[in-house]
């Protein structure tokens, strides 16, 4: 049982799945928070129910908002070393956050980074193989980074490097700002494979391929004002 | 005649309000200075407007307004778009700091 690294959950209208993930995971940690983002269906009733510090946004704000959120929470934990961000849909294996827990306490990077792009890639639907391709080849010029994924929810972070991140872009597009910082201040980083399980929940839940565009826009606008 | 005269007051007094009124920048007063002036101008001869359009080389008068309009309509919507902008991000950090405020803890639940 991890004790000192943080599970961050960012929730939005996941009534159907958030009760097994959240059961799944604290088999494995101690301390998960929750972030509901403004969630209209029971999602908040489920929470109450469930072990986890939960923090409420009045509002639907956006994903990155509700990162932001957590951070923001966890950096001011004592005995926090590190903390995962985990999708609340299902689409993300325990082992893999097994996985990142381990290595995230002995390895001297600050980021974990998760790539669906190492290792097997078959279980990516065709487009949005294309779609992600395009925005990590955007996200890697605009930060001068090599990665080989972009957008993934899973990631590990220590505590440290928290207070080094500031989220500003509330929507999607919060994951380029997070590497485009990581670049700009010089945050060591490793990626780690992840299995993402598509399920037609997942994909309905998930990020549409449209957003791609919401996001190089994010990226375009950032890039600009820095 | 009477309309006219309604138009050149108006006018006027956005020209003096614009000396008046204390702006954040000085872009947004030379801009409500300079179409004040220039609305005066379209009133009280179109000589004065088509001189302004031949110095600037835009060749007639009408045109000069309809280039001033459009730009005026981008620059609003611009303004506006980033004040929506600076807006959402102050709500965005009021929720945040409250919501953090008013977390639950049940981790240490039974």
């Amino acid at each position: 049982m991890f004790d000192n690294i943080y599970i961050l959950i960012p929730v939005y209208n996941e009534e159907r799945q958030i009760k097994n993930v959240i059961e799944g995971l604290s088999k494995i940690f101690k301390n998960i928070v929750v972030v509901n983002d403004g969630s209209t269906d029971s999602t908040e009733e489920i929470l109450k129910s469930l072990k986890v510090v939960h923090i409420k946004h009045s509002i639907n704000l956006g994903q990155g908002a509700a990162i932001s959120s957590g951070f923001k929470y966890i950096s001011k934990q004592k005995n926090a070393h590190a903390v995962i961000t985990f999708d609340a849909d299902g689409q993300h294996s325990l082992d893999d956050a097994y996985s990142f827990a381990t290595e995230i306490t002995k390895c001297k990077e600050e980021i974990i980074f998760g790539s669906r792009f190492i290792g097997k890639k078959e279980n990516i639907p065709f487009l949005k193989r294309i779609v992600l391709s395009i925005v990590i080849f955007f996200t890697n010029k605009f930060s001068r980074t090599n990665l080989t994924d972009a957008h993934n929810g899973l990631k590990a972070l220590k505590v440290s490097c928290l207070n080094k991140i500031d989220i500003t872009i509330d929507g999607f597009g919060f994951e380029s700002q997070i590497i485009h910082q990581v670049s700009k201040k010089g945050i060591s980083y490793k990626e780690m494979p992840t299995n993402t399980i598509y399920t037609d929940y997942s994909k309905k839940k998930g990020q549409k391929l449209s957003n791609g565009l919401i996001i190089l826009e994010d990226l375009f606008k950032h890039g600009i004002r820095k | 005649m009477i309309f006219k005269a309604i138009f050149i007051t108006v006018f006027a007094i956005f020209f003096i309000y614009s000396l008046l009124r204390p702006f954040q920048s000085l872009f947004a007063r030379l801009f409500l200075m300079i179409g004040s002036i220039l609305g005066i101008l379209s009133l009280i001869g179109v000589s004065y407007a088509q001189s302004v359009a031949d110095f600037l080389g835009i060749g007639r008068a009408a045109d000069l307004y309809l280039y001033l309009g459009l730009i005026t309509i981008f620059l609003y919507v611009a303004f506006t778009l980033n004040r929506f902008d600076t807006l959402n991000k102050k709500i965005s950090n009021l929720v945040k700091e409250l919501a953090i405020l008013n977390k639950t803890d049940n981790s240490d639940q039974k």
